[in-house]
């Protein structure tokens, strides 16, 4: 059992993740809203605009419908920044040494990620409007939809980590310290370049998991079903809501770097996070690309697609890591 | 009794349930992302699969018509330009034609091209309209800012003609308005060529983005007999195959002379109303080059005398973007009409809402509404008004309105 | 100690007392509840393995022994029978002194069966515990219970045949080595005197395996169970699904591992933990289709079973292949799959107790079970909707409930034990759980309330309290692991293992699990969240009671809008799952001959396999 000051340590190290990825997401924020506003031959909003946004929100009036489960209707909100808050805590910033996935692992990173939708869907019901709810039996569907393929990859650095010779461990420290070195020739040794078609399948999932097309936002397609499940939603419920929100551009990036891109690729203290972060933005640069470029599909779609396609390329990879070739 | 019996053995109480999804409603409106104006879905959904439609309009109604018969002919000129903000040309081509036929008027050359151009280039501001809407409809915001991006080029064309973006004002009885000075051809020549460009790179983002095609093909299908039983009009009608523009088959202006394509599909889903309508604007582009070629060889008044209307009536049909629109006039001798009567292309087509949307998914609800391109603010007729206390509802057709206004 | 024989004696002696007692009520249930209680007393004492030894002579004849993994069964056994006995007070409204009757016979025979160490003694505990509670399904006395009934006991007498075959080649080896009485059933007597060996040793503990998956129950025969809790008092339903099923399937696992050194192939234990895998998936997708509240929770029931399955079929893999004496690493893995398996248990007679109890609330105050007709009750019945939520949240697996724990331990399992294919497909039966679960949680109590459940006022004392306990129990569980694992199912672990392990330094076995922590960040976080609500940003906040309507245009008092007819049924969620359970549909006839073909060509095929060879 750990003692006080290991807590303390930890309950630090926590504030200063979510320190880090609340500037982080803001910063990549704004690039998802500048970059997706020029390349729709828009201008595009100042800096301070995501966060602006939200602290517009905070100022407004507190109100609960009228056909809302007030508990449940003032608690998902509240779950759904707590669960994120922790996710980004327990995706360490691309370094080995970080106290987080020394208490927890990559099953915990998932089920905390299936907690942050469930949030969402929960808000749906509770507040008692027709379209917050088929928004939230959307979401439902997107978590199932998903779920197997985002499983399957995650687990698929811990899993080849016994062929790379570290023994079984399902920690993310573990699989970002496995990372280090250089695989052929200049490449260097990230998983991506070991399972591509793995990482294809988490990129997507990510995507998915991160609102954004081709199948992000349909349990919140605004042209069809309003703001799906947070219809109802509005001054700082909202608020803290669309906080939760901001901390993907963090949260599902970091994640996919940290598995399959090296995270900080064993460099020293501040050139590590430069480069994580680096990486981190990257990433939200191409799915702002993919983002911008493609349209929304039905959940349909969505549900062959995950459940055929990007499952395939999920059990290709697991299949080789399980006979390893 | 005996019957009963039967049924009772052979069901067994112990299966799984049979995979249904209940029967619900869903308000789909008057107020809705996906409806730029006032008009009611009601959707009785299993699932997320449309079962039945129902369909409510009148939210919009403002008693144009009526207006209509206490003004004079060249008053209500601006008043029907302003029945529809998207093609207030055609309302107004639509209703000078027919005066012109009540008062046996000859328009000049000059004015049928001009008059023939003003109504292209609305028809390709609307159809570029209605092919950014659906894009956003489809979640393709990107495409959307895009195509209303090129869609300025038209909007620029139609302000350096008229003066205003909107509500042109050009046409007038017996003629147009304003004449197109000969140094302003070149510069419309030359948008026309990017507008021909951006619509080339429209249809080709049409047909091959696979999220395009995924949205829309074999979605909101009308069946070319039931189109042809409930009489749809414009585009609908030729993408469910039937060959029918008011353009050909009763020239006005100046389309008897100009050669152009009836652009039609077979399938009848929304995919081919888009590829309908993206080759209507290549023909639309075609047709305005047509004109401007004319203007520039062809001198002459643009308004011809206009006397007395001579008592009668008329009905005038003019294709606008969405398709026939008809001015029916009863003239009885004064200034002012006897009788107005609009009947708007949306009219026809919002029914057809009620056969493509069955069978599909609440997702496809939107696109499918607006592949129609309903325009509201032409087709209001009816007014419904609602008893708050009693939770009654009365609705009040066109009769019971004049009655209580008198 | 307290000799188990008496707490049986007094069980049964007490089920007379309420024949006696047959025209006053509450007289059968004070004496049900005394004898419960003390059975409860009695269970709990032997748990801290008192000296003071009270024992009756030995002329029953009775095998009972009491060691960990017989306290964890009997305490499971007896703690869920206390709480259906309160439960029932309240709940039983129509009854003769005939339910109490059957209710303590039953409970006292699994309490016989969870103590007993005689293969011959687990078997007559078993069928009388079978015949009682076949009278208890058919409570109701209408022609659906009589059908549950019947086709509950039809299916488990010929479960028993296999037993009873599988019984008499032991007894027949028994005779030949020269050894008679029911002593030769002993457990421990066959295993010290190496008896059974050979094929025919297999072949008859593989038919006694057989007879008691039945009562796990595992995929192909898993129909009766649904069928049998459908239909019975939503009391007993809990005592199948929380007691029954976990007394009378364990023994099928407690020989396997006990004797695994004659089932030493490796496919064998990948053949049970993929029967684990495929009653796990398959049944999470049945229940998606279910409109019926305790059918759902009864095919759901059966899924979490598969999770036991896993569990003990990973530590049988482990024991038997690989040299765990010298291996502290695969000794790790064994114990940590039987500790997953069992602990996953306990949690789900937990849940699951708090599930349907909540449903018999629900039935017992709104007269239905349908989930579509159901909806807004949260207002109605606000603590038996919260209770329900911990339950549904728990059996999902959502963190810091007791749930995720033993999922999260079966993923380990399996992972460490090179199975990942089991592991991922085990989180995806837990997400398709979460979604059967939001489906309950949404439509019965959120959504808006249809309208004719006006008069619905919250459940009695008495059937509201049991819940609340096990929900409790759910949430301490699932902070505080350690306490379950360190002094309920570790002992129980040591007995299934062949060797004795220490209790690690860190009770889950692999990487640190740190609940606390989690616990407190999640607080932390959610105390994050308030203060950001509450804080006076800017305007004041007011009572927008009927301001604020939902946003659907317009406000409620527009007729036309018709927000009330608006009522986004739950099955939103099983649409998409339409075609495959269609498939699912056909094959499960309702019809019992066909469930019982099932199983004979499931056995068969199983026996042929066993007889070639292979498993």
């Amino acid at each position: 059992m750990a003692t006080l000051f290991d807590y303390l340590l930890i309950i630090t190290f926590y504030f200063a993740a979510i320190g880090l990825a609340f500037f982080f997401s803001w910063g990549a924020a704004w690039v998802f809203r500048k970059l997706s506003a020029r390349l729709q031959a828009r201008k595009g909003p100042p800096a301070y605009q995501p966060i602006a946004d939200i602290i517009k929100l905070f100022g407004k009036e507190r109100f609960i419908p009228r056909l809302a489960n007030k508990f449940l209707y003032t608690l998902s909100p509240l779950v759904a920044l707590s669960a994120i808050l922790i996710l980004s805590f327990m995706i360490p910033p691309g370094t080995p040494f970080w106290p987080g996935p020394l208490a927890f692992d990559l099953i915990v990173i998932l089920y905390f990620s299936v907690m942050f939708s469930l949030a969402f869907v929960i808000a749906g019901w509770a507040s008692g409007s027709p379209w917050g709810k088929i928004g939230a039996s959307r979401e439902v569907a997107m978590i199932l939809s998903v779920e197997l393929p985002l499983a399957i990859a995650l687990l698929i650095p811990s899993l080849a980590l016994a062929r790379v010779g570290s023994g079984f461990s399902l920690s993310i420290t573990d699989v970002i310290a496995a990372q280090e070195g250089i695989f052929i020739w200049f490449l260097p040794n990230w998983f991506l370049f070991h399972y591509p078609l793995a990482s294809v399948a988490l990129f997507l999932a990510l995507l998915t998991k991160s609102w954004m097309r081709p199948f992000g936002d349909i349990p919140e397609a605004e042209q069809e079903i309003f703001a799906g499940p947070l219809t109802e939603y509005g001054g700082p419920l909202l608020g803290i809501f669309e906080l939760a929100r901001l901390f993907r551009f963090y949260v599902f990036t970091a994640l996919f770097v940290d598995l399959y891109l090296g995270g900080g690729d064993g460099l020293i203290f501040p050139l590590n996070l430069l480069v994580f972060l680096v990486k981190c933005l990257v990433i939200v640069i191409i799915m702002t690309i993919i983002h911008v470029a493609s349209a929304r599909y039905r959940i349909s779609h969505a549900f062959k697609w995950f459940l055929t396609v990007c499952l395939a390329f999920a059990v290709f990879s697991l299949i080789r890591v399980l006979v390893g070739f | 009794m005996t019957r009963k019996k039967k049924t009772e053995k052979k069901t067994i109480p112990m299966q799984i349930d049979e995979v249904t999804a209940p029967e619900y409603v869903i308000p789909l409106g008057p107020f809705h992302p996906a409806l730029l104006e006032g008009e009611y879905f009601k959707l009785k959904v299993e699932g997320e699969k449309v079962l039945e439609v129902d369909l409510k309009l009148g939210y919009n109604y403002r008693g144009i018509m009526k207006l209509a018969e206490s003004r004079s002919y060249h008053q209500n000129m601006y008043l029907f330009e302003r029945v529809c903000g998207i093609c207030s040309a055609a309302h107004t081509t639509a209703y000078s034609t027919t005066v012109e036929m009540l008062g046996g008027i000859e328009l000049p050359d000059r004015a049928r091209y001009i008059r023939t151009l003003i109504a292209e280039l609305e028809r390709i501001h609307s159809h570029l309209l209605w092919a950014g809407v659906g894009m956003e409809l489809i979640g393709f915001k990107t495409l959307f800012m895009l195509i209303w991006r090129d869609r300025e080029h038209v909007l620029d064309v139609l302000e350096a003609i008229s003066g205003n973006r909107q509500h042109y004002a050009m046409n007038t009885i017996g003629g147009v308005r304003k004449d197109i000075e000969k140094e302003a051809i070149p510069k419309i020549e030359e948008k026309l060529k990017v507008l021909h460009k951006a619509t080339e790179t429209a249809t080709k983002a049409v047909l091959e983005d696979g999220g395009i095609r995924a949205r829309t093909k074999g979605i909101g299908t009308l069946d070319k007999e039931i189109a042809k039983q409930i009489s749809v009009v414009g585009p609908v009608a030729r993408a469910a195959g039937i060959k029918i523009d008011v353009r050909k088959d009763d020239p006005y202006a100046a389309y008897d002379e100009i050669p152009f394509d009836v652009i039609t599909a077979n399938d009848g889903d929304i995919f081919s109303m888009a590829l309908v309508r993206l080759g209507e604007l290549v023909e639309s582009v075609k047709i305005s080059q047509y004109c401007l070629d004319k203007l520039k060889t062809t001198g002459g008044p643009i308004q011809a005398e206009v006397k007395e209307i001579p008592p009668g009536e008329a009905v005038g049909r003019v294709e606008a973007p969405r398709g026939e629109l008809m001015y029916y006039l009863v003239s009885n001798g004064t200034n002012t009409p006897e009788r107005a009567r609009v009947r708007t292309p949306s009219y026809l087509n919002d029914y057809a809402l009620l056969f493509m949307l069955p069978g599909e998914s609440l997702a496809d609800v939107p696109i499918t509404v607006a592949s129609i391109d309903p325009c509201m603010a032409c087709t209001d007729r009816i007014c419904t008004v609602v008893n708050q206390d009693m939770r009654t509802q009365k609705t009040s057709t066109i009769q019971e309105l004049f009655k209580n206004s008198r | 100690m307290i000799d188990p024989a008496i707490v049986i004696i007094v069980l049964y002696i007490a089920a007379a007392f309420c024949l006696l007692g047959k025209k006053i009520r509450k007289g059968n249930d004070v004496v049900a509840l005394l004898a419960i209680g003390f059975a409860l007393l009695a269970v709990v004492l032997n748990y801290f393995y008192l000296p003071l030894w009270i024992s009756v002579p030995g002329v029953f004849g009775f095998a009972f022994t009491i060691n960990g993994y017989t306290n964890l069964i009997a305490l499971i056994a007896t703690f869920i029978g206390f709480l259906v006995v309160v439960y029932s007070v309240k709940y039983i409204e129509h009854r003769g002194s005939s339910y109490s009757l059957f209710v303590l016979l039953t409970i006292g025979s699994l309490i016989g069966m969870a103590y007993s160490w005689n293969l011959f003694w687990v078997f007559l505990f078993a069928e009388v515990a079978t015949i009682t509670s076949t009278f208890l399904i058919a409570h109701h006395l209408k022609s659906p219970s009589f059908e549950g009934g019947l086709k509950y006991l039809s299916i488990q007498i010929f479960a028993s045949l296999f037993v009873v075959v599988g019984l008499g080649f032991i007894y027949q080896e028994a005779l030949a080595s020269g050894y008679s009485g029911i002593g030769a059933f002993s457990i421990d007597f066959l295993l010290s005197s190496g008896l059974l060996t050979g094929f025919i040793g297999k072949f008859s503990l593989f038919l006694i395996f057989l007879g008691f998956l039945v009562k796990v129950p595992s995929f192909p025969i898993h129909t009766w169970l649904p069928d049998a809790s459908t239909v019975a008092p939503a009391s007993i339903s809990t005592l199948l699904h929380a007691m029954m099923i976990k007394v009378a399937g364990m023994p099928a696992f407690l020989i396997l591992l006990l004797f695994h050194s004659l089932f030493v192939s490796i496919n064998f234990w990948l053949v049970i933990c993929s029967l684990g895998i495929l009653t796990m998936l398959i049944c999470v997708i049945i229940a998606f289709a279910q409109n019926d509240l305790k059918r759902l929770l009864a095919f759901d029931s059966v899924s979490q079973m598969g999770y036991v399955i896993l569990g003990m079929g990973i530590g049988g893999l482990a024991i038997s292949f690989y040299d765990i004496t010298t291996d502290p690493v695969w000794l790790v893995v064994a114990a940590g799959g039987i500790t997953a398996g069992l602990f996953h248990l306990l949690n789900h007679s937990l849940f699951k107790s708090v599930l349907f109890f909540s449903a018999g609330a629900i039935e017992h105050e709104t007269g239905t079970r349908d989930i579509n007709q159901l909806g807004g009750l949260l207002q109605a019945m606000p603590k038996t909707g919260y209770v329900m939520l911990i339950g549904s949240l728990a059996i999902a697996g959502v963190p810091l409930l007791n749930g995720f724990i033993s999922k999260w331990m079966v993923y380990n399992a399996c992972i460490s034990a090179g199975q990942p294919v089991f592991a991922l497909i085990a989180i995806f039966t837990s997400a398709l759980t979460l979604a059967v679960f939001l489906r309950i949680l949404c439509s019965v109590f959120l959504g808006n309330s249809p309208g004719t459940f006006e008069g619905v006022h919250a459940a009695p004392r008495s059937m509201f309290t049991p819940s609340l306990l096990l929900a409790i129990g759910c949430i301490l569980f699932g902070v505080f692991p350690q306490i379950a694992i360190l002094f309920l199912i570790l002992p129980a672990t040591t007995v299934l293992l062949p060797v004795a392990i220490t209790p690690p330094a860190n009770p889950l076995f692999w990487v640190s699990l740190d609940l606390f922590l989690l616990g407190t960040l999640l607080i932390i976080g959610l105390i994050i969240g308030y203060l950001l609500y509450r804080i006076k940003w800017g305007a004041t906040p007011s009572e927008a009671e009927d301001k604020t309507m939902p946003f659907t245009g317009g406000t409620l008092k527009d007729p036309y809008l018709k927000v009330e007819e608006a009522r986004p049924a739950s099955t939103v969620f099983s649409y998409p799952f339409r075609s495959l359970l269609n498939g699912v549909r056909r094959s499960h006839t309702g019809l019992v001959n066909m469930y019982i073909l099932w199983f004979v060509l499931f056995a068969v095929l199983m026996l042929s396999l066993l007889i070639v060879g292979w498993i």
